[in-house]
């Protein structure tokens, strides 16, 4: 790394005018100066600022730009800013400074890299222009410090044979994973931004494994698109072996393949009410939950109390309730309004509360068989 | 044999110096015929860099 310190070599006082210009072709340090009345059209430049003394292909790391300066006691403000000129055009490359009495030596602020300002280096030059009026002051000095760097060995010959030869590299900083250090075709160090970072060189899947359309990678690190076309959810699924007839297949919960075992015939079992007003029933160890069921009362009536369920219906979707009428068994009717609660759980059925229109219709102590599939 | 000429017959063997530059080879230098070497120059090695289209320098050494 290497400081060059730059001075002006021309002034040009435009509209306004300069006495002594060649004594502002100094850096700050100076004690002489030149003398402005500066103009509001903006046309008054010191530049000529000969960047020949950095090595050609230099990398210009940093540019600063000082000006020693003031305005004479008692006038009015004006303004210095740093340019470059494209197309004839200035273009700014610094915020504007404000003179100041007494004098002093001030910084500009750069509002380009360094890179940048190091572009217009032809024509880089400080502009000078008042708000109003005409106001007088001095220029002492200016200078342009160049930080710049030497650029770094990137191909190696010895003795007509090339060593080393980075020059046809094309890895960048996004090819290389975030935080690896590497060279740049220029020699110049970087550090990789790559955020992608995972090995696939031991996965097995294969097209036939993905969801037709999901787009995966393969070992090799070679995108590719699924075909499976299998795509469903059984995760929320309740069937079990029992529940489905025997010897078909069907998929479990966890996806596993299982077997059913209900034996598609009907099946039966016997209850007996507690009481004569008795108005639950339980059938106990059923072999699966019952898709249909009717209960009939088969043994033990109690003519003398009623009205008391004769049979039940479950067809899979109402419930069907048929009961005897008190002092005539044969009366029978079914009530078109009646109901019965009807629970499964842990192979029992259980039937209860049966009634029609608020009326109870007792299971009384008579005894009932359930048929079931 | 040159000593002997230098004992005996009292006159002088002319003498010279050569310059010689490294490179990737090996070389001997040697005086011309009826010349002794008074001096042997050997050059710097020869070394460049020259800025390339990459931004960077090209060494090149010999």
């Amino acid at each position: 790394m290497a400081t060059y310190t730059i001075l002006p070599s021309s002034f040009t006082a435009g509209s306004g005018t300069v006495s002594n210009p060649d004594r502002a072709y100094t850096d700050t340090s100076s004690a002489t100066y030149a003398s402005v009345t500066v103009p509001n059209a903006g046309n008054m430049y010191l530049g000529g600022f000969d960047f020949s003394t950095i090595p050609s292909g230099y990398i210009i790391s940093a540019i600063t730009v000082k000006i020693k300066w003031r305005k004479n006691s008692g006038q009015a403000d004006y303004y210095a800013k740093l340019i470059g000129k494209s197309s004839g055009t200035d273009v700014a490359l610094s915020s504007d400074l404000t003179s100041q009495y007494p004098m002093a030596t001030s910084t500009f602020t750069l509002t380009e890299s360094a890179a940048t300002v190091a572009s217009y280096a032809s024509t880089l030059a400080i502009n000078f222009r008042s708000s109003s009026g005409s106001p007088q002051g001095r220029i002492y000095g200016v200078e342009v410090i160049v930080t710049a760097d030497k650029p770094p060995v990137n191909k190696v010959v010895y003795g007509g044979t090339t060593l080393v030869d980075l020059t046809s590299d094309t890895v960048t900083a996004a090819d290389v994973l975030s935080g690896a250090t590497f060279h740049l075709a220029s020699g110049a160090q970087d550090t990789g931004t790559c955020n992608y970072n995972c090995n696939t060189s031991s996965d097995t899947t294969t097209a036939a494994d993905v969801l037709s359309g999901k787009t995966f990678h393969l070992a090799d690190g070679n995108q590719s698109t699924g075909m499976c076309s299998y795509n469903c959810d059984t995760s929320s699924d309740t069937a079990t072996a029992a529940d489905v007839a025997s010897g078909k297949t069907f998929h479990l919960a966890n996806g596993a393949q299982a077997t059913g075992t209900a034996s598609g015939t009907m099946s039966s079992t016997s209850a007996t009410g507690s009481s004569v007003d008795c108005l639950s029933l339980s059938f106990t160890n059923l072999s699966c939950e019952p898709s249909w069921f009717a209960v009939v009362i088969t043994s033990n009536y109690n003519y003398d109390y009623a009205p008391y369920v004769c049979s039940i219906v479950y067809d899979g979707a109402t419930t069907q309730v048929r009961a005897y009428v008190a002092g005539n068994r044969d009366a029978g009717g079914v009530y078109p309004v009646a109901t019965v609660t009807v629970a499964y759980s842990n192979g029992t059925l259980a039937l209860s509360n049966p009634e029609d229109q608020g009326d109870y219709i007792y299971f009384g102590n008579a005894t009932y068989t359930l048929y079931y599939m | 044999m040159i000593i002997n000429m230098i004992s005996s017959g009292g006159g002088s063997v002319p003498t010279q110096t050569k310059t010689a530059t490294p490179s990737s080879t090996q070389q001997t230098v040697t005086p011309d015929t009826g010349y002794l070497l008074s001096q042997v120059t050997v050059n710097a090695i020869p070394y460049t860099e020259t800025l390339n289209g990459a931004g960077g320098y090209t060494v090149t050494i010999g």
